[in-house]
């Protein structure tokens, strides 16, 4: 199997299919990864196809320094980002809606029940997060990148995308030890109330 | 140098998380390793860092499409659309730059000067 530098190569030297291939092999990771953002299967798509046009316009750019992966995800980023900024312009909201925590919760609630709350609480909470955390946090830990691919993507020094994952990371454990410790020493209920009460209210 | 962090544990948040992650020097995870075993205060630090990042981790909920037919079309709307774009290699043949040399304008002044005032050939004095 050619590797992507070697396509790469061929694409420059004039032929397309090499670019197919390439194509076949990013589409689904940038994919998700597009979805994480956006949340939405339509924009997503669109995010993939609009990224890997600009990567084709751009290619003679590419220069190697980085895999070809990390700059098809900056350009992603880099588009989703521009495409939600025209999407909702100056209003563009901080956090993605989500469904409410339901409240009516029933005593003898199973354990998935609450695995499943602390899930929606917590992914409520990685979209509070400010951008380039929430940026270093999902690449890191959703798409298992090194912190030095996370610096290429994001664009910026390898200490500063380091920073941005610990403080996304240490913030949220903040917040989960908050949650469970005001829950009346680990009383399920207790613990299912502040859940409700600390998942903020969003307008749908 | 070591500090009691909150807790009463030894080390900060910041050094368990750099742990976790993989990114301490290999004597220093060694350190850390024996301090582990012995500080129950660190240990529940460390322990709690990873509990959270497993959370994160599950609380991951992003479904992709299975059907390998949605890629194959995915796929095809992408290189239809390439198909349209220039090749990446393509150079327009005005865009290409011209081999002359170029001369700065202040260059061509000193030039003029040199040819107007500069005597072509050196006047020859003869002192004998």
């Amino acid at each position: 199997m050619k590797s992507d530098i070697e396509l790469i190569s061929e694409v420059k030297a004039g032929n397309r299919k090499s670019f197919s291939e390439l194509v076949q092999r990013h589409q689904r990771a940038l994919l998700r990864l597009s979805l994480r953002f956006t949340k939405e299967q339509a924009l997503a798509e669109d995010i993939v196809q609009e990224s890997f046009i600009k990567a084709y316009q751009k290619l003679h750019l590419f220069e190697g320094r980085s895999s070809f992966k990390s700059w098809l995800y900056q350009i992603a980023l880099n588009t989703a980002r521009n495409k939600y900024r025209n999407r909702f312009g100056e209003n563009a909201p901080e956090t993605v809606n989500y469904e409410d925590v339901p409240l009516g919760v029933d005593p003898g609630a199973e354990t998935g029940m609450l695995r499943a709350d602390m899930r929606k609480f917590i992914r409520a909470e990685v979209d509070r997060l400010p951008e380039r955390q929430r940026i270093a946090l999902t690449l890191r830990i959703f798409e298992d990148l090194s912190f030095k691919e996370i610096a290429e993507i994001m664009q910026c020094p390898y200490d500063t995308a380091k920073a941005n994952y610990r403080h996304a990371l240490l913030k949220l454990k903040a917040r989960i030890e908050a949650l469970e410790l005001n829950d009346g020493m680990g009383s399920e209920m207790g613990w299912i109330e502040n859940l409700s009460k600390a998942v903020p209210e969003v307008d749908v | 140098m070591s500090q009691v962090s909150m807790w009463g544990g030894l080390y900060d948040e910041n050094w368990w998380l750099e742990y976790l992650e993989g990114e301490l020097e290999p004597s220093l995870k060694e350190d850390l390793k024996i301090l582990l075993k012995n500080s129950p205060a660190d240990r529940n630090c460390l322990n709690q860092l990873e509990r959270v990042k497993n959370l994160v981790k599950e609380s991951d909920e992003e479904a992709l499409p299975e059907d390998g037919r949605y890629y194959d079309d995915l796929h095809d709307r992408i290189m239809a659309a390439i198909e349209e774009e220039p090749l990446a290699s393509e150079e327009k043949e005005e865009d290409k730059p011209v081999n002359e040399v170029k001369r700065s304008w202040t260059a061509s002044v000193w030039c003029a000067f040199a040819r107007r005032w500069m005597p072509v050939q050196p006047r020859k004095f003869d002192f004998y």
